[in-house]
Parts: C-alpha cells; sequence; structure tokens
C-alpha cells in the first residue's frame, strides 16, 4: 500500500507543478488568485497522504483541518482586498 | 510492507483513484480553458469532488487500521463542501465587478454591475 500511495503523492505533486504554471503566468490576476487555491487545494491532500506515508496520521489530520480553515479565509480576504482595489487585471 | 486487500481497502483505493482522477481533470481544464470564467470551472470541480473522495478513502482506511480519528475526515468532507463553492462564487463575483474580459467563444457575458465603494483615502483626503 505504500507504494500505492507514494505513487498517488507523485502524480498530485506532478498536477500541482501545472496548476503552479497558471499561477506564475496568469494572462490576469483573478487566474493567479484561484491558481493559489487549486495550489492550496492540491496541499490539503499531500498532507493527508503524507501522514499515511509518515505513519503519523493523528498529527496530520489535524494539521489538514487547520489548513482547510486558513485557505477558505485566505481566499476570501484575497479576493474582497482585490475586488476593492482600483488595479487593472 | 503488504498488508492484506481487504474488501474496505478496495474501496478506498477506487476512491483515491478517482479523487486523483478528478485533480488532473482540474489541472488540464486550468490550463487549457479559454478565459477566467471558464478556468475557474476546473479547478472548483478538482476541489468539490477531489478532496471529499480522498478524504473518503482517508476515513476508510484510518477505520480499517482501527484508528479515531476518522472523524476529522468527516469533518474535513463537511467543511470542504460547505466553503469551496462559496470562496469561488464571491472570487467571480469580485472578478466580474472588476470586469475581467472573456473570450468571444464564451456563451454569455457577466451581468453584475460594479460594487459602489468608498474610496476611504479619498474621502479622509478630502476632508
Amino acid at each position: 500500500m505504500t507504494t500505492f500511495i507514494m505513487a498517488l503523492t507523485v502524480g498530485i505533486a506532478l498536477t500541482m507543478l501545472v496548476s503552479l504554471y497558471r499561477l506564475l503566468h496568469g494572462p490576469t490576476l483573478w487566474d493567479r488568485l484561484s491558481g493559489l487555491g487549486l495550489v492550496g487545494t492540491k496541499t490539503i491532500v499531500l498532507v493527508l497522504l503524507m501522514g499515511r506515508i509518515t505513519g503519523r496520521e493523528d498529527i496530520f489530520v489535524d494539521i489538514t483541518l487547520s489548513y482547510t480553515l486558513i485557505s477558505f479565509i485566505g481566499a476570501l480576504a484575497l479576493a474582497k482586498y482585490f475586488e476593492g482595489k482600483e488595479t487593472g487585471p | 510492507m503488504s498488508e492484506p486487500a481487504t474488501p474496505l481497502l478496495f474501496v478506498a483505493a477506487v476512491a483515491a483513484w478517482m479523487g486523483s482522477f478528478f485533480f488532473l481533470a482540474g489541472a488540464i481544464g486550468f490550463l487549457r480553458l479559454p478565459d477566467f470564467y471558464t478556468r475557474v470551472h476546473a479547478p472548483t470541480k478538482a476541489a468539490t469532488l477531489g478532496i471529499p473522495l480522498m478524504a473518503f478513502a482517508s476515513m476508510l482506511v484510518h477505520l480499517g487500521a482501527g484508528f479515531e480519528i476518522w472523524m476529522e475526515d468527516v469533518l474535513i468532507i463537511l467543511f470542504v463542501f460547505l466553503t469551496v463553492p462559496v470562496s469561488t462564487q464571491i472570487l467571480i463575483r469580485a472578478a466580474a465587478a472588476r470586469k475581467v474580459p472573456s473570450s468571444p467563444e464564451t456563451v454569455g457575458r457577466p451581468s453584475i454591475e460594479p460594487v459602489e465603494r468608498v474610496d476611504v483615502d479619498r474621502v479622509n483626503q478630502e476632508e
């Protein structure tokens, strides 16, 4: 089962690289923001899998739950901040 | 380390495969769709279907291993189902209010008027 989880972790890290491209080269600011959301989403699952690999699920599940909270509040605050700002796209 | 393939672990593996498929589909769609309004659809699909499936697989593995922490996986699923659509909708409303351009192939135009906001710095300077 460790090989299976290792393969899943590597695959999700590769798709994270794909969304990192949109985060760095996004045509508009909003593409970068949603790319940040996607990277955060994949980090959540990556931390869950890391917990299974290292065998310390009891700690890593707590980290996952709090990371979900922080990612939600961060996305909300950034969207509201840039909505009120008079900058270009 | 090889564990016996119980039916619980089999279901968990199928759920993990489906979740990672949705992550792959989200990444490809995020890379290839033409403009912001269509592009934001892909990461949301990855989040609302990928994370719950993965957390469901994690919950089954924890249940099979006899851990007491499977309730936290249920909390992750509930929380993601509640928050991801909300944050995506707020992001799209903000982008539509900022009049982000959409590609001509996209059917339908955003019809949200910009939010009337008081520029606090300007008001302070005028006073």
